[in-house]
């Protein structure tokens, strides 16, 4: 992928968490932020997902945008829900939603199992990410 | 002087679990409300029904809310936090801080600014998925079509699963003559990046968080929600296919 593909991508990623993050009414101040954390968390889906597959990048970048999301919602006095949730909407799998109704349809419930095992697998590794760094930083509040 | 405690703590409590925050946070800022107000609370909140014991001195008060509808909201959930925060510094007296909690429930954005948000977010979502020139094109009026019709239905008082397959539906008939005049288009890249802005973003990232925090009552009843809207979705534009091909 060459820069100009990144760029693009990383514009596309931060104008659809922004977008999101005004469908679910974020705050004016911080929809800069929420877009960003989005931006950054596709960056690292698409630097990691040549090596490992969409699954552990998917992890990856979930747990990227919730460790930006939580020092940033401590820097913005916000709870880290605020900026996590437009952040993983780049990540979430629609297209193999979408593959697995038509495998379905056409007849093909093997092939639509696997899509569903895939989006499964994927929606997994995004709620691990979160989960895991969220309470890590949950740890050290105590 | 007790029951206006309870109300003020029973609003903030139902401003959040409506704005999809977690129910853990939902209790949390609700016990913390009430501790800076100098009040013992106990509150018990699931997906749809708050209940609540707030005492003093031997004195107690029990209020039940049902829940009925839930929006995604993250303005509102900030903002009671912050006016939680704030109660708790001292910085609010409960007059204020009561009156704080009506004014959020003020729109942030206007439609157009929502609308124009929803066409800009199917575009991206479209990019990133692979589409190009008249991809984009048809995929704005696509997450259009998906935005106003939920809107309109919300009207009608539509439950969420109706609202989805209608709207799905509805869309997969548009991308689908849309592709009739412009054969080169990826029905779905469009369809997707379309019923993107219908997915429940907010009610996942609430579940996932409450199930890690051990409410695992609320956390499964929120994934279940979440599943029924994907197969809503799914369902709908599996119809629509289903017409065109044959």
């Amino acid at each position: 992928m060459t820069f100009y593909d990144l760029t693009l991508q990383f514009l596309a990623a931060f104008l659809a968490s922004g977008g999101f993050a005004v469908l679910y009414k974020i705050p004016l101040n911080l929809l800069y932020y929420a877009s960003l954390v989005g931006a950054v968390g596709w960056l690292g889906y698409l630097a990691v997902v040549p090596f490992s597959g969409a699954v552990f990048a998917t992890f990856v970048a979930a747990a990227v945008v919730s460790l930006l999301a939580e020092e940033l919602s401590r820097f913005l006095k916000t709870p880290a829900t605020t900026l996590a949730v437009p952040g993983i909407i780049p990540l979430v799998p629609g297209m193999r939603v979408y593959r697995s109704m038509e495998y379905f349809l056409q007849g093909d419930n093997l092939g639509g199992l696997n899509e569903v095992a895939m989006t499964l697998l994927i929606a997994g590794a995004i709620a691990f990410g979160l989960a895991v760094i969220g309470s890590m930083f949950r740890l050290k509040k105590r | 002087m007790h029951s206006e405690v309870v109300d003020l703590i029973l609003a903030a409590g139902e401003m959040l679990l409506t704005s999809g925050a977690e129910v853990y946070r939902t209790e949390e800022t609700m016990e913390r409300m009430g501790k800076a107000l100098g009040y013992s609370v106990e509150a018990y909140v699931t997906p749809t029904g708050i209940f609540l014991t707030v005492g003093k001195d031997q004195e107690f008060l029990t209020r039940i809310r049902r829940i009925h509808y839930r929006t995604e909201d993250l303005g509102r959930i900030a903002g009671v936090n912050a006016i939680s925060r704030e109660l708790a510094k001292g910085d609010l007296t409960l007059q204020e801080a009561s009156q704080r909690i009506k004014d959020l429930r003020g729109l942030s954005y206007t439609t157009f600014q929502r609308v124009l948000a929803v066409m800009v977010a199917s575009v991206s979502f479209t990019f990133i998925l692979g589409g190009r020139q008249m991809e984009l094109i048809v995929a704005a009026i696509a997450g259009l079509i998906a935005f106003s019709v939920t809107k309109v239905l919300e009207h009608f008082n539509a439950n969420y699963y109706l609202s989805g397959i209608a709207s799905s539906f509805l869309v997969a008939n548009y991308v689908y003559l849309a592709q009739y005049f412009f054969p080169e288009i990826s029905t779905p890249l469009v369809l997707v990046g379309g019923l993107m802005v219908l997915v429940p973003g907010v009610a996942i990232a609430s579940a996932v968080r409450d199930i890690v925090q051990g409410e695992l009552l609320s956390g499964t009843s929120r994934a279940a929600e979440a599943l029924a809207i994907a197969a809503a979705l799914a369902a709908g534009s599996a119809l629509a296919l289903g017409l065109w091909r044959w």
